[in-house]
């Protein structure tokens, strides 16, 4: 194993004992595993400057030529600078096709010691495999028996095992190094949502290009301002996922269109979470609770210049500002009420009676009710009417659909009693409503009906 | 089940050797190649990125399945390269500044090259002036830039910028794909084309090329034959 003072010294500050606590738990693991460990301080780039010293004797050969040497310290590289960048370890298959992991951990101060273990292979060895990495290796000019003996020496380890050990020995690295590992954790958190944000844009890229609308109306792409105001609308009502689904598509509008000005993005983040603010308060959270998240966020945001890292505090504010409401209300039946919303949205457009809600969740019709107005401060009705009335808007908005047709998309069957609804809500009738919107968009000009 | 099914199951579970006999058994069956490709190998790397999604499956069997495909597309190699005469072209590709993550370029790659392109991976975090490097020395077809993470996409419009500042863009076509890459962002960075996914990304770079040099034989470059991986 490579195991030199220096990397020893950073990853535990100096501290002897720790050091050769976390070197006898690594001789232990590489006696249970069969695998070589080999520990590497880091410069000042965040890489490997030599790889020279004991290991494997397949990696020996390999490197005893110096195109051979290159390629292993260009794969450690790589692979440490993803685990730096991601926050978790990297599992990799080299320039040989023989699989690795690496981890960047975190020593005293800034500086990184990083953890290269391996080589392993997934499938035992046939004549095939073996062909396949001799041919791999075949410029190097190495003794082919020697390369085909040693490669016999490297212990086979099945998809999950190579997982666990990766796991167990980023864990006891990090556990040992005694450091922040919030900083480790922020960026791992922030490329998983990275990676959701692109999962998310992927998707809806998919069915955009096979044109198959997943609702039985197909929205125009609203513009963001109707986005705003439906995210309003979504945290009002409590509707936590709705309201993180849109958020994620003002963001995404956001990052492509000022990819190139962090400020301009920045400008946008603070409008979008004093719009969030604005609407917890409304939906009653605490004045003063809700300034202190906006102030934090205010300060993290000054903090740093990256998008990947805006994203991230983004989020954060958005979580604590959920949160800001349901701790204020002091709602002792969150379960219920989450269960009892999630009926309503989902079949808002039904003839749905409190009864059915309460048999939904398992309690009593008349408790429910009391709940209702105690908690949310309106009656279910009130609160089945203002979901109606959104999605009514949302539709007036964002589709060509009729007003009946809203009507009875939302649930109502008489359009007379909609219209006398949706005036006492919005102090407008539909049509009304929409033609304001048509109004406001192309200036007060009356567009020519086609 | 019929011999493809079995070698998309093959695939999934990352059986190298079944994945090599099936090969040849879909071949012996009077399969076409880019059916085997499409329906075997594809589908069954497709299983396997909605396990990974849903944490049922990890990297290592994500590497193992890229592992059976490898030494399945090997398999068919003879085959293609009787029915691709000529090279299908050359390219040069990469994962722009500041992005690592190639798994999906990487099989991108593995495909092209066995449909007959002759390919230059520069690899993850490729600053633009090191692509305009490549371009001016290799004398690519086609430019392929990838990337996974919204931030990052501005390292394409850079790298295009560049391209152009050192009067290279009208000699490259330029291919871009990645998970947020939409065919507007393409068109608005001025890139040529995007693959909406591998196999789209394929039939878009056997286009670009198509159109242009139409292969690679006058210039006498030899098409490469990649050794298969573990």
């Amino acid at each position: 194993m490579v195991m030199n003072h220096e990397s020893l010294h950073r990853v535990f500050d100096a501290d002897p004992a720790e050091a050769n606590v976390f070197s006898r738990i690594l001789d232990s693991f590489r006696e249970t595993t069969k695998l070589q460990v080999c520990l590497f301080p880091l410069n000042a780039a965040g890489a490997v400057g030599a790889i020279d010293g004991p290991g494997h004797p397949f990696c020996r050969i390999i490197r005893s030529r110096p195109a051979g040497r290159e390629n292993c310290l260009k794969d450690i590289n790589r692979a440490i600078q993803i685990s730096i960048k991601t926050g978790e370890h990297y599992i990799f298959q080299c320039h040989t096709d023989v699989i690795e992991f690496a981890a960047a951990i975190l020593g005293g101060g800034d500086a990184y010691t990083a953890f290269v273990c391996g080589p392993m292979l997934l499938r035992p060895m046939n004549p095939s495999i073996e062909q396949a990495v001799l041919g791999k290796v075949k410029r190097l000019s190495l003794n082919e028996a020697s390369v085909a003996g040693t490669l016999r020496e490297i212990p086979v380890f099945p998809e999950r095992r190579v997982q666990a050990a990766a796991d167990l020995l980023f864990m006891i690295a990090n556990y040992f190094s005694k450091t922040d590992t919030s900083l480790q954790r922020r960026r791992h958190e922030i490329a998983r949502q990275q990676a959701l944000l692109a999962e998310s844009l992927f998707l809806r890229k998919r069915s955009e290009l096979h044109d198959a609308p997943p609702a039985p109306f197909r929205f125009r792409s609203g513009s963001d301002l109707y986005k705003e105001r439906e995210l309003v609308d979504l945290i009002k009502m409590g509707d936590r996922k709705g309201a993180k689904g849109l958020l994620d598509e003002l963001l995404g509008t956001a990052l492509f269109r000022s990819h190139e000005h962090i400020g301009v993005l920045k400008a946008r983040a603070l409008e979008i979470i004093f719009i969030i603010a604005r609407a917890a308060v409304e939906a009653g959270a605490n004045l003063e609770e809700i300034l202190g998240v906006k102030y934090q966020c205010i300060q993290d945001l000054t903090q740093d210049d990256s998008q990947e890292t805006l994203y991230y505090f983004l989020k954060k504010a958005f979580d604590r500002l959920f949160e800001c409401i349901y701790q204020n209300r002091n709602i002792r039946h969150t379960r219920v009420f989450i269960r009892a919303k999630d009926f309503i949205w989902r079949n808002y457009n039904q003839n749905i009676s409190l009864k059915q809600i309460a048999d939904s969740v398992d309690i009593n019709p008349c408790y429910l009710s009391h709940l209702f107005r105690k908690e949310m401060g309106i009656s279910f009705l009130d609160y089945l009417t203002s979901v109606r009335v959104s999605i009514a808007k949302r539709l007036l908005q964002q589709t060509d659909l009729s007003v009946l047709d809203v009507c009875l998309e939302v649930g109502y069957q008489d359009p007379s009693h909609f219209a006398k609804i949706f005036r006492k809500k919005e102090g407008i009738c539909p049509m009304k409503y929409r033609m304001n919107l048509i109004e406001k968009n192309t200036g007060g000009v009356t567009l020519p009906a086609d | 089940m019929g011999f493809i099914q079995q070698l998309e199951c093959a695939i999934v579970k990352g059986d190298i050797n079944r994945a090599t006999a099936l090969t040849g058994k879909c071949l012996r069956e009077g399969l076409h190649p880019s059916e085997i490709i499409e329906q075997g190998i594809l589908r069954g790397l497709e299983i396997v990125g909605e396990k990974w999604k849903t944490y049922e499956y990890f990297i290592p069997n994500v590497l193992v399945s890229a592992m059976a495909s490898k030494f399945s597309l090997n398999a068919l190699k003879p085959t293609l390269a009787t029915m691709n005469s000529r090279s299908a072209g050359k390219a040069v590709a990469g994962t722009v500044k500041g992005d690592v993550h190639d798994i999906g370029k990487k099989i991108v790659l593995m495909f092209m090259e066995a449909n007959g392109f002759e390919i230059i991976d520069l690899g993850i975090d490729v600053a633009p002036e090191l692509f305009v490097k490549a371009v001016k020395k290799e004398k690519p077809d086609l430019l392929l830039l990838s990337c996974l993470y919204t931030v990052t996409m501005h390292a394409m419009d850079d790298t295009i910028i560049a391209l152009k500042k050192a009067g290279l863009r009208s000699r490259v076509k330029v291919l871009v794909g990645g998970a947020p890459i939409t065919k507007t962002f393409a068109v608005s960075i001025g890139a040529g084309e995007f693959g909406m996914d591998a196999m789209d990304g394929i039939q878009k770079a056997k286009e670009l090329t198509a159109g242009g040099r139409g292969g690679r034989k006058k210039y006498g470059y030899e098409s490469r034959i990649p050794s298969p991986g573990v």
